[in-house]
């Protein structure tokens, strides 16, 4: 089984056990239970009606707001724990909205890549909107523009529930916007909001250096073929950028460099 | 500094250990609870 297919696979079961309630759909509400203590290591809306996890972004938005102390040693030491092991692994093995954008880049469509400059806007997102203006102004701004919320809370309760039907307005027909206008960017350019938007590829990026598990690229065997680059769903070259890139969502597929010069290594000590 | 350098993964992932037990004694998570039950109407786009 290539990685790319276990990739897959895990993605598939990842995103289905996150949002295993099924129930929710037919009753048109959210699941309550106790699974809902536990953040979702991936980008999941927990307002989706199959939604078994909390949100860590719309958690930490929470924490900022109406926090004791405004940080949540709950959510970083969960964050930080599976940060700290495998870096931005959940981005490219278990998350939801990844999964649905790689399968969006799969229409044969001319496609575009991600500008260089774009790639640094994650952590403006995440330190402006998601910690900056969350504190100030007590409202969870990053929910209000959520493509994934509009995609899984939004539109399900709203076509089963004729009063909030009535309760939409403009908010509404912007979030439809802002994720019709991913959806289209999805199909042309790789992992569009992993790239530039997402927060919690963004906290997570901040391990790739130090995590247990990392890539390491043997430079004096590579050969530049580039294969690794066209393989990457995120478009990066790691042969330049080096096996810590915060761009990097370890998704292991380019270990199958025909020079061998990218290895998987698990070691808990930094070597120098 | 080159021992904490060379530890930091083992330090980083310990502390991260350590500040999720904190948040559990300080009760963190019933407030994740009590937020993630109730329907997001920021995320629906209606507040």
């Amino acid at each position: 089984m290539t990685i790319a297919l276990k990739q897959r696979i895990s993605q598939l079961l990842s995103s289905i056990l996150f949002n295993s309630a099924f129930s929710g759909f037919i009753t048109g509400s959210i699941y309550q239970g106790k699974f809902k203590y536990l953040p979702c290591p991936g980008f999941n809306c927990h307002s989706c009606p199959s939604a078994l996890l909390a949100c860590p972004i719309g958690a930490i938005q929470l924490f900022v707001s109406f926090g004791a102390y405004h940080v949540s040693f709950y959510l970083l030491g969960f964050l930080g724990s599976i940060g700290a092991v495998g870096g931005r692994i959940v981005c490219g093995w278990a998350c939801p909205f990844g999964l649905m954008q790689d399968m969006l880049y799969r229409i044969r469509l001319p496609k575009i890549k991600v500008p260089e400059i774009m790639r640094k806007m994650k952590f403006f997102i995440l330190f402006f909107v998601v910690l900056g203006v969350a504190y100030y102004t007590k409202e969870p701004w990053f929910c209000k523009f959520c493509p994934m919320g509009t995609l899984e809370a939004g539109i399900p309760l709203v076509s089963m529930n004729a009063d909030l039907l009535q309760l939409t307005g403009w908010l509404f027909c912007l979030k439809i916007s802002i994720l019709a206008g991913f959806a289209v960017w999805m199909t042309v350019s790789k992992r569009p909001f992993c790239q530039t938007v997402c927060p919690l590829g963004a906290i997570y990026s901040f391990f790739n250096k130090i995590s247990f598990l990392r890539l390491k690229v043997n430079k004096k065997k590579c050969i530049k073929c580039n294969l690794c680059a066209d393989v990457c769903p995120v478009d990066i070259k790691i042969y330049q950028e080096g096996g810590g890139s915060a761009n990097c969502i370890r998704c292991f597929r380019c270990t199958k460099c025909p020079a061998e010069a990218i290895k998987i290594t698990f070691n808990t000590t930094l070597q120098h | 500094m080159n021992f904490l350098l060379k530890h930091l993964p083992k330090i980083v992932f310990f502390t991260a250990i350590f500040s999720l037990f904190i948040g559990i004694l300080m009760g963190e998570h019933e407030m994740i609870f009590n937020y993630a039950v109730v329907v997001c109407l920021s995320c629906i786009g209606i507040g």
